[in-house]
């Protein structure tokens, strides 16, 4: 591929990946529906809530939360392009941590109890998810011995199976699924962190979450690599929606953890996992597996 | 004078042989430079021990920190502008400095044991006799070179005089304001000033026993600085304190003393490397270890570094950043190659800053004073510096050497901003700060961008954090204790950033600003604001003429984000970043947005912020000595490895 075609291919990537989240948060919703006997919103509807929210009238508490919405935005969106340039995989790790920092202090600055104990837990999940995130990626990096996304070339999900369940764990908790809806808890708390975000606001804050949602596929993509496009294309497509699957199952057959077991029950197994599957590699299955 | 003018500039390969110097009258410019680095504060700080009046004193201090940033920064341009790597001066040439140095360490003996008998210590008094006596016999066992360089100065110790010189200096200059109230003013002043000439003189210092004298006297300045206030709290403190670095001293004492021994010098730029020594001889290397443990406040020594927050704040932004805690970290950078080739050791040191920087991580959670919140990300980040120290590659030394650079500036100015709450206010802690930022905007962007500098991309501690992650893939076991430290840190910064900003409907708003910010405070915090935001833009110019002069080029440039697209500059990152959220602030108008209020299902409510520590302090008290004991255990195996090699029960 020429320079021209992959420069072509990462802005086509960056600015279509947050929009296929959108759809799969729409199969999401349609496939929760039929699990639970509904018919459910159309397949769009989430796309249809977007433009709704983008023409609404502009409310806030104050300014400052704009800025962090859009700081959000921006830090989410930088961090999907490094990872459609194929760039380094802790740039794009610390680039979307950034941006969930500014989801927090954007939820801070009103000062408003829903939306503050939507923060502090936010914060909460934060601790839970990025050291797991963290040490799948740093897996990665010890089985391709690069963290650079375009080197990656073998089937980690072969070597790396451990730190691939594990991944699903976080996909789990940053699509706000039970038994992590600790934030959104939308019985109690209306939506956490977004509570007093309305109108455009809130569509972008939406529209950053979906890109942070797009960064955790995309590294999910990196796990199945085929010389052949056609191949590869089709395997990550598997890929993505067998994770958003298992998400929807536990979803749907689990009730949402306490705070403290989330954080304890997240780090303990998901650093086990990935630690287990690190240890194997390295030390132990040496010969084995592709 | 001699100059090394290698390209790469390798310690153990300077010319040590040169022909006969000339004497001290005709010493070239930068001989000049290094010592009047170390006597011009020192000077100033004894003036102002003179300067009774307020205003002469005000001066004084001004006058001084100038000077001493204009030299920190003539140096670095001398150095720079000739192409040296390093510039050393013989014993021959500051043979009239080697009485008083002599005459000073054994004053600063007495001083110990006078402050131990004084203050009824048994253990400071004991720590005293324990450095004087060996160091007596020592000082007649060792016969002294002429020719040695007894004091040399490479791009390392350049980045370190120039922390000192510039953010010391700032941090005096801030002082003027915070302390005007203050009733022993000179006292204080003096000491401030005195304290970065030592730590001048003890980066310059190429002989152990120079080293030695600059590093205890760097003990007594904190010691005197944190018992300040001379209230019980603050007596104790500064105890404490002097007892923990004393302790370090006489590990320091009895390495140098071991390694005459063992490898027949007194020199840092001597220190054997690694893999030439084995058993006892690896004793010494354990115990300069041990001392930087001490000073840099690494586990099981944290406790002193915390008690230390009761000094005014000033001292804590002056010991945080730019002194004391520094040199620790600068001494194992420089012993990296003695120990870092040995795994049990590497190890063994790593693992010390490891859990250091996991276990503050998670304990600065629990803290609601934003001082101790500080303090506990100090002693974290320079165990960051330690493991890089430990793992000792080329990549590792750069990343650690940009940690201590960039922290340096974000740390002291978190430390100065909370200052300036605490003037304001007459509290330091995180949940009074609540909608700070109506109160005192501007303090309230200086601890943001303090705060931002030091975590998140693409700023200057990010550069490091990432080759720290990046090298990690190596050690895996080090990633695990990274991976809950970066977690955690990202919590206790969030939670105390957020309360800084919380506010409730604009219209509601106090617009009034109690009175205008001093223009000590204002002028100062900007400073080191402008510093870390030009410095992270500038970064690989701070690396081209601060880090490749001393460690080479590197061979992969980390500091782009290499992608298919080509090398994507880390500073294009920000600029994108910063233009998109102008633009977009400007183009969304959120000034013409409706102003509401807060939802609460139509319930009236009054607002009454609660922080979230997620532990008790019994959970946290049980943690710590569980860590301890950990640590404690690091620092046995420190020994107990080279002792089991030299009886054959070891291989290593």
């Amino acid at each position: 591929m020429g320079d021209l075609t992959l420069y072509a291919l990462a802005v086509f990537l960056t600015l279509t990946a947050p929009l296929a989240v959108g759809l799969l948060m729409g199969v999401d919703r349609k496939l929760t529906a039929r699990m639970q006997n509904r018919v459910g919103p159309p397949l769009l509807q989430p796309f249809y809530d977007l433009f709704k929210l983008l023409g609404k009238e502009r409310r806030l508490i104050n300014p400052s939360q704009a800025y962090f919405a859009l700081g959000y935005l921006l830090l989410e969106g930088t961090s999907l392009v490094v990872l459609a340039a194929q760039g380094d995989l802790l740039v794009v790790f610390f680039l979307s941590g950034a941006g969930s920092l500014f989801l927090v202090l954007g939820a801070f600055s009103a000062r408003s109890p829903f939306s503050q104990m939507g923060a502090q837990r936010e914060l909460l999940q934060i601790l839970a998810y990025e050291p797991v995130f963290f040490l799948i990626i740093v897996s990665i990096g010890i089985q391709e011995h690069s963290f650079i996304s375009r080197d990656m070339s073998q089937n980690l999900i072969v070597t790396l199976p451990l730190s691939l369940i594990a991944l699903v764990a976080v996909l789990v908790i940053k699509l706000q699924k039970s038994p992590y809806d600790i934030a959104h808890a939308h019985t109690e708390l209306v939506s956490g962190p977004l509570v007093e975000y309305s109108g455009p606001y809130l569509a972008t804050v939406e529209l950053a979450r979906w890109a942070e949602i797009a960064v955790v596929f995309g590294i999910l993509t990196l796990f199945w690599n085929d010389p052949e496009p056609v191949a590869a294309l089709l395997g990550k497509m598997v890929l993505v929606f067998a994770a958003l699957f298992t998400t929807l199952v536990i979803d749907n057959v689990t009730a949402r953890l306490t705070r403290r077991r989330m954080v304890t029950f997240t780090l303990s197994f998901g650093i086990a996992l990935v630690a287990a599957n690190i240890i194997w590699n390295l030390y132990l299955g040496q010969g084995v597996g592709i | 004078m001699q100059r090394a003018r290698s390209k790469v500039p390798c310690i153990d390969k300077l010319n040590l042989s040169a022909p006969p110097l000339p004497p001290l009258g005709i010493m070239e410019l930068g001989g000049w430079l290094l010592l009047s680095l170390i006597i011009v504060p020192m000077i100033g700080g004894a003036a102002c021990l003179g300067l009774g009046r307020v205003l002469r004193l005000k001066a004084g201090v001004i006058v001084t920190s100038s000077l001493t940033i204009l030299l920190g920064l003539l140096l670095f341009g001398y150095m720079t502008w000739n192409g040296l790597a390093s510039i050393s001066m013989t014993a021959a040439e500051v043979a009239p400095f080697s009485e008083v140095m002599l005459v000073a360490d054994f004053a600063l003996m007495l001083v110990f044991l006078y402050s131990g008998y004084k203050e009824r210590s048994a253990l400071v008094v004991l720590f005293a006799l324990a450095q004087l006596i060996p160091l007596t016999w020592f000082e007649f066992v060792l016969s002294g070179d002429l020719q040695e360089p007894v004091i040399m100065v490479d791009f390392l110790g350049v980045m370190m005089a120039l922390i000192t010189s510039i953010i010391g200096s700032i941090i005096c200059i801030y002082a003027i304001k915070y302390m005007e109230h203050d009733a022993h003013q000179p006292r204080f002043f003096a000491v401030m000033l005195l304290f970065l000439g030592v730590m001048n003189g003890a980066v310059f210092s190429n002989d152990l026993l120079w080293f030695l004298v600059f590093w205890e006297t760097t003990t007594v300045c904190s010691y005197l600085l944190i018992r300040h206030e001379g209230t019980a709290d603050a007596i104790r403190s500064g105890l404490r304190a002097l007892t923990y670095t004393l302790g370090g001293g006489v590990a320091l004492v009895f390495a140098i003393i071991l390694l005459y021994h063992y490898s027949g010098t007194t020199l840092l730029s001597q220190l054997p490397l690694g893999n030439a020594i084995s058993g006892l001889a690896l004793v010494p290397i354990g115990l300069f270890a041990l001392a930087a443990f001490t000073k840099s406040a690494q586990l099981p020594f944290q406790k002193w570094l915390l008690g230390a927050m009761v000094a005014p704040t000033p001292v804590s932004a002056l010991l945080h950043s730019s002194t004391m805690v520094n040199l620790g970290v600068y001494l194992l950078l420089r012993l990296s190659p003695s120990f870092s080739p040995i795994p049990e050791l590497q190890y063994a040191v790593g693992l010390v800053g490891g859990v250091s920087f996991l276990a503050t991580s998670v304990l600065a959670i629990g803290q609601s004073s934003s001082k101790k919140v500080l303090a506990y990300s100090t002693i974290g980040n320079l165990g960051l510096i330690v493991l890089c120290a430990a793992i000792g590659t080329k990549e590792a030394i750069y990343a650690g050497m940009l940690l201590l650079l960039f922290h340096a500036i974000s740390k002291a100015l978190l430390f100065m901003a909370v200052g300036v709450v605490k003037h304001e206010t007459g509290s330091e802690d995180i949940e009074p700060m609540d909608g700070l930022r109506d109160k005192m905007p501007f303090v309230t962007f200086a601890l943001f961008v303090g705060v931002i500098t030091l975590l998140l991309p693409p700023f200057g501690m990010f550069a490091s954090k990432w080759m720290i992650s990046e090298i990690s893939a190596n050690y895996p076991l080090f990633a695990f204790l990274l991976a809950i430290g970066f977690g955690a840190s990202v919590v206790y910064y969030g939670k105390w950033l957020g309360r800084t900003f919380s506010a409730g409907p604009m219209r509601a708003r106090k617009s009034a600003i109690d009175q205008p910010l001093s223009s000590y405070f204002k002028w100062t915090l900007l400073a080191l604001m402008a510093g870390a935001v030009g410095l992270s833009f500038l970064i690989s110019q701070v690396v081209a003429y601060l880090i490749v002069p001393y460690l080479g080029p590197l061979h992969i440039d980390v500091l782009f984000v290499s992608g298919a697209l080509g090398m994507f500059p880390m500073f294009a990152l920000l600029v994108v970043i910063v233009v998109s959220l102008t633009a977009l602030a400007l183009l969304s108008g959120s000034g013409k947005a409706e102003i509401t209020d807060a939802y609460t299902g139509g319930e009236p409510f009054v607002f009454a912020n609660s922080g979230a520590y997620f532990f008790s302090e019994k959970t946290a008290g049980k943690a710590i000595i569980l860590i301890n004991a950990i640590a404690v255990l690091l620092l046995i195996s420190l020994f107990l490895f080279p002792a089991m090699q030299e009886v054959g029960l070891w291989a290593i």
